[in-house]
């Protein structure tokens, strides 16, 4: 009688020891394409240690969270191809926002090169001083008027 | 320290847009009514050096980089509503050619590099200049830089309070003003010696220049 109740007993602490059970974590190891995105100030210097978010295109719960690498990198496995948006951010303010489609082996793509940004800088330069050479031209033709 | 899109929420950019767009209406008058024809070269020269300056991304110790303004001298040299009115314009093609800063933070941006710091910086000069023009440039170059960071950190700390979603989490912006006070200010508080010294520079080069003392 005793035998039983303790046999039993046995079978019931291993009955509500099972949830435990769940509470172990397990893996499995795979391998697959990621894409990788890399963040970098203007010099060059990678935007290291900062925070992202990646989403599904339309979705507002991230798909993944995380810190860029000591590169800047972003890298994550999309589990589609589609468009995802990847946020980076640090506690300054920097950051970046942008939309790419991963997934499906789609091709790299990469910001506009460091030559083409002296072009812009002399574009906007030349807007300015285009822009004060119009002030210029309506002022002398506001004071011919007037005078 | 400009705030790119995507960090704001709107029920901030909107009212900002609102107060900028007002604000350069006010400006654009007062410029009209002072405008004299022999200062624009020198306003564009000056306006051009405050766009490279702003390009230009300084690494400051803990991984961050800022960047100079020429703001002071803006404001020291054509009042503060130009100033505003050249930052503003500054900031716009920054934007629109380099993805620095953006579009819905442009108000932003602008009131708070264009119009507060310049204010202080020409207050500043305006107080000090009495006193010690050297001590007055200095001063109000690094305050015209540390102002806007100052303005632009509680702008991004009041994001997680203002939008977040029903769980709490922030939808724009997650870091409180405990994190983006000493994150801006702390790199500014540094570069704006970088600015007094700049400001110093360049406006006793303007000076000598239109004095017509500069040799060769």
């Amino acid at each position: 009688m005793i035998r039983r109740a303790l046999a039993a007993a046995l079978l019931l602490a291993l009955a509500a020891a099972l949830p435990a059970a769940a509470h172990e974590v397990l893996h499995e190891e795979a391998t697959g394409e990621a894409t990788v995105v890399r963040f970098f100030y203007a010099g060059g210097v990678p935007f290291s240690y900062e925070s992202y978010e990646v989403f599904r295109a339309g979705e507002t719960i991230p798909y993944q969270t995380g810190f860029t690498d000591a590169e800047g990198r972003v890298v994550f496995l999309p589990d589609r191809e589609a468009e995802w948006g990847i946020r980076v951010f640090s506690e300054d303010g920097h950051g970046a926002e942008l939309t790419i489609t991963a997934g499906g082996g789609a091709a790299p793509r990469a910001d506009r090169p460091p030559v083409d940004r002296y072009a812009r800088l002399l574009a906007g330069l030349g807007f300015l001083f285009g822009v004060f050479g119009l002030i210029s031209l309506f002022y002398r033709r506001r004071s011919a008027r007037s005078g | 320290m400009h705030i790119p899109d995507g960090f704001i929420a709107p029920q901030v950019y909107l009212p900002a847009y609102a107060a900028a767009g007002g604000l350069w209406a006010v400006g654009i008058r007062r410029f009209r009514k002072r405008l004299r024809e022999e200062t624009l070269p020198v306003l564009a020269a000056m306006t051009g050096f405050a766009f490279i300056l702003m390009t230009i991304a300084v690494p400051v110790p803990g991984g961050t980089s800022a960047h100079a303004s020429g703001v002071a001298l803006l404001a020291v040299l054509f009042g503060v509503w130009t100033c505003f009115l050249s930052v503003s314009l500054v900031l716009l093609l920054q934007a629109l050619l380099f993805g620095v800063g953006g579009i819905t933070t442009l108000p932003l941006n602008a009131l708070a590099l264009g119009l507060a710091g310049g204010a202080a910086a020409a207050f500043v000069f305006r107080v000090l200049n009495r006193a010690s023009e050297k001590a007055a440039l200095l001063l109000s170059g690094w305050i015209s830089v540390t102002v806007p960071a100052f303005l632009l950190a509680l702008v991004l700390g009041v994001q997680p309070r203002i939008a977040h979603a029903a769980d709490g989490s922030p939808l724009f912006f997650p870091f409180g003003f405990s994190v983006t006070l000493p994150a801006l200010l702390l790199p500014h508080a540094l570069l704006g010696i970088g600015e007094g010294a700049l400001t110093l520079l360049v406006y006793r080069i303007v000076g000598r220049l239109r004095k017509g003392r500069v040799s060769g």
